[in-house]
C-alpha cells in the first residue's frame, strides 16, 4: 500500500486548470523526485497533498486515511519554495517556534535542533537575525524547520534552490541516509542531476505527469542517454505514461 | 496541546516585537507625538485677528483692542490692497453711521474673529456713547438735560451670564472635547496597521502556507495573534493613555482603568480588522491603501466631529463602526466621569465586534484549509 496516494487531482486558478486530473502514489522509504519546468504545476501538487491547499476535486490519502488531517500533518514535514522563515527572529527562535508547533519543548526541542541543523549542514550564530544569513544559508534553516520533529513523510519543494554545489551534495547525502532511515521522501527539482539522484521520478509538465519510473527506467523507456533527452521524449508526447 | 500552539505564534510575536524596535517606537511614540501635537495647537491662545481701522473714532479702535484685536489705520485703497496679499484679516470704517467691515475671507475662524471684535467694539462704543450724554449748556445760560426729556433705553453693559457647569469646567479648551476620541482612534489606527502589515508578511514570506501545513487549528493561530498582539497593545494603550491624561493633562473625570479597557478593547477590534482586511492585499502598500477605504471614514464619522445635522443614512453609517462606540465610551467616561455601568453597552458592542472578527478571521483561514 502507498505511503502517499494522490488520485485524480484537479487545481484550478480562476479559470485556468493547473492540473488537469493528476494521479501520484509514493512508496514508503522511497525517494520520489517531481521533476519539470517551472510553471509544470509542482508546487500546486506538493501544496495540495501537503494539505495546505484545497484541490477542485481528487483526493489525497496519507497513511491510508484522508488528507488534510491535523494528526497526519504532525506526521508530515513540509519545506516551501519560500524560505518560509520569520526573517526577524534568530535562527535559534525560528526552530523553537516551528519545534514548539508540533510540540517539541525543553531539552527534546535542543536535541531535535540540533540534530536537524546538522542534518542541514547548518551551523548558526546565536544572535544573528534569519534576515541576515545568506539565501543559501536560510534555505538550510528551512530545510531544518522541516525535519525537526522527524517527519515520516518530508515533502521538499526546491530543497537545494539557491545552495552552492557543495552543500547541495551534502544536502543529497542527508536525505539518502534519511531514506535508509525509514523516511519518505518527495522532492520537486528541476535540476537533471538531482533527478538522477530519485529512487524515482515523475515527469510533470503543463499539470499532467508524462512519465513516472526510476530514473534508468525512464531514460531506458525513451532509449535516450540523459534524463534531459528522456524528459523531451516524454513531452514531445513519443510514448507517454500511458504504458508506464 | 492546543493551547502550546497558540501561546507559541504569541511568544513569536513578542520577539519579533523584540527584534524590531522601528516598530516599537512607531507604536508607542507616534500617537503620544501626535496627541502632544494636537494638544498645542489646541491649547493655544485664541488668534488676534490684525484690524485695519479707517474712518472711525479713537475710542473705537481702543475698543477693538479691547476685544482682542490688532488694529493698524490704513486708507481703504490701501487696506483693501492688504486683504487682497492676506496680510490683514480685516478693515472696518464708518460711511454715514453705518460700519462698513472687509474681510481677507478665506479662513473662516479669522472672518469670525473679525466679526466678533467688531461686533463687541460697537456695543462697547454704543455704551459709552451713551454715558457721554451730559446736560448741555445753551447760549444765554439755559441748562437741559436730554435725560429729562428722553426716556433712554438702559445701556448699561450686559453682566456676564454664570454658566453652571454640569460636565466639565469653564477652563476646558476646544480640545479637550476632542481629546478622547484621539486617544482611541490613534491606538486604533496604529494597531490596525501592525497588525495588518504583520499578517500580510506572514502570508507574502510563505510563513502562513508553512503553518498550515503544520498542525497548528486555524483558531490557534488566530488566538495566538490576539494574544500576541493583545500584550503589546495592552502596553502601547497604557502608555498612551498614561501619556494622555499625566502628560498632555487631558480632563480625565472618570477611572484611569476604565480608559484604559475602553483603549485595549478598540485595540483588539482594530486587530483582529487589520488581520482580516489583510486578506484582501498582497503587499504592505496595498494594507495602506485599504486603510483608507476601511479606517478612514471610521474615524471621521467617529463622531469626533458632529454628526447630528448629517443625513440620517451617514448617523446610521457611523452606528455600524466600531470607532464610533469606542468614542462614545471614551468621552462617558473622560469629559462625564462615568463609571463601568455608563459605558457597558458601548463595551459590549465593542466585545461583540471582537466575537465576530474573531469567527470571520478563523472562517478566512478556510481559504487554505478546510480544518
Amino acid at each position: 500500500m502507498p505511503l502517499l496516494a494522490a488520485r485524480d487531482i484537479v487545481q484550478r486558478f480562476g479559470r485556468q486548470e493547473v492540473l488537469h486530473g493528476v494521479s501520484l502514489g509514493v512508496e514508503p522509504g522511497e525517494i520520489l523526485g517531481l521533476l519539470g519546468p517551472s510553471g509544470a504545476g509542482k508546487t500546486t501538487f506538493v501544496n495540495i497533498i501537503a494539505g495546505v491547499a484545497e484541490p477542485v476535486s481528487g483526493s489525497v490519502e496519507a497513511f491510508g486515511q484522508p488528507m488534510p488531517s491535523l494528526a497526519l500533518m504532525r506526521r508530515m514535514g513540509y519545506m516551501a519554495q519560500s524560505d518560509a522563515l520569520y526573517l526577524d527572529l534568530t535562527a535559534s527562535e525560528n526552530l523553537g517556534f516551528f519545534g514548539t508547533i508540533y510540540g517539541l519543548t525543553g531539552d527534546a526541542l535542543k536535541s531535535a535542533a540540533a540534530k536537524a541543523l546538522e542534518t542541514a549542514h547548518l551551523r548558526v550564530e546565536p544572535r544573528k537575525q534569519a534576515r541576515d544569513y545568506s539565501g543559501g544559508m536560510r534555505r538550510r534553516l528551512s530545510l531544518a524547520t522541516a525535519i525537526l520533529h522527524e517527519p515520516e513523510l518530508l515533502i521538499l519543494d526546491e530543497p537545494t534552490i539557491g545552495l552552492d554545489p557543495l552543500h547541495r551534495v551534502d544536502i543529497w547525502e542527508s536525505f539518502r541516509k534519511m531514506a535508509a532511515a525509514g523516511t519518505t521522501l518527495i522532492v520537486t527539482t528541476h535540476v537533471m542531476d538531482e533527478a538522477e539522484r530519485c529512487d524515482r521520478l515523475a515527469m510533470i509538465r503543463d499539470g499532467v505527469f508524462i512519465a513516472i519510473g526510476s530514473p534508468a527506467e525512464l531514460k531506458d523507456r525513451a532509449s535516450a542517454a540523459t534524463l534531459e533527452d528522456a524528459f523531451l521524449h516524454f513531452a514531445r508526447g513519443e510514448g507517454g505514461d500511458g504504458d508506464a | 496541546m492546543a493551547m502550546r500552539s497558540a501561546v507559541a505564534v504569541t511568544i513569536r510575536i513578542l520577539r519579533q516585537f523584540k527584534h524590531d524596535p522601528r516598530t516599537l517606537f512607531m507604536m508607542l511614540v507616534a500617537p503620544i507625538l501626535a496627541l502632544f501635537i494636537l494638544n498645542t495647537i489646541f491649547g493655544a491662545p485664541d488668534y488676534e485677528p490684525l484690524i485695519l481701522t479707517g474712518d472711525v473714532p479713537g475710542d473705537f479702535v481702543t475698543a477693538l483692542e479691547d476685544a482682542g484685536a490688532k488694529t493698524e489705520s490704513a486708507g481703504q485703497d490701501n487696506a483693501v490692497r492688504r486683504l487682497e496679499d492676506a496680510e490683514a484679516d480685516g478693515f472696518v470704517t464708518l460711511e454715514d453711521d453705518t460700519v462698513r467691515v472687509w474681510v481677507e475671507g478665506s479662513d473662516v475662524s479669522k472672518t469670525g474673529a473679525v466679526v466678533r471684535a467688531v461686533t463687541q467694539a460697537q456695543m462697547k462704543t454704543l455704551v459709552s456713547l451713551e454715558l457721554d450724554l451730559k446736560p448741555v449748556t445753551l447760549p444765554g445760560g439755559m441748562v437741559i438735560d436730554p435725560s429729562e426729556f428722553l426716556s433712554l433705553p438702559d445701556f448699561e453693559p450686559p453682566a456676564a451670564p454664570e454658566v453652571t457647569y454640569v460636565h466639565g469646567s469653564e477652563d476646558m479648551q476646544i480640545f479637550d472635547y476632542y481629546g478622547p476620541v484621539f486617544i482611541g482612534v490613534f491606538i486604533f489606527f496604529f494597531v490596525f496597521i501592525t497588525s495588518g502589515i504583520s499578517f500580510v508578511r506572514e502570508r507574502t514570506g510563505g510563513t502562513l502556507e508553512r503553518l498550515l501545513a503544520s498542525p497548528i487549528r486555524r483558531w490557534e493561530l488566530v488566538l495566538g495573534y490576539v494574544q500576541g498582539f493583545g500584550l503589546f497593545t495592552l502596553l502601547q494603550s497604557t502608555i498612551v493613555v498614561a501619556a494622555a491624561i499625566y502628560w498632555v493633562k487631558f480632563p480625565n473625570l472618570g477611572s484611569f482603568w476604565l480608559v484604559l479597557v475602553i483603549a485595549l478593547s478598540m485595540a483588539l477590534v482594530s486587530l483582529l480588522l487589520g488581520v482580516l482586511v489583510s486578506e484582501f492585499a498582497n503587499t504592505e502598500l496595498q494594507v495602506m491603501q485599504l486603510l483608507q477605504i476601511v479606517v478612514i471614514p471610521q474615524i471621521l464619522l467617529s463622531g469626533m466631529l458632529d454628526l447630528s445635522q448629517t443625513p440620517a443614512w451617514m448617523q446610521f453609517l457611523s452606528r455600524i463602526f466600531p470607532v464610533t462606540y469606542g468614542a462614545d465610551a471614551m468621552r462617558a467616561v473622560m469629559l462625564r466621569g462615568e463609571g463601568l455601568s455608563g459605558v457597558s453597552a458601548d463595551l459590549a458592542v465593542l466585545w461583540a465586534f471582537i466575537a465576530v472578527l474573531f469567527v470571520a478571521n478563523v472562517a478566512a483561514l478556510r481559504k487554505y484549509r478546510r480544518i
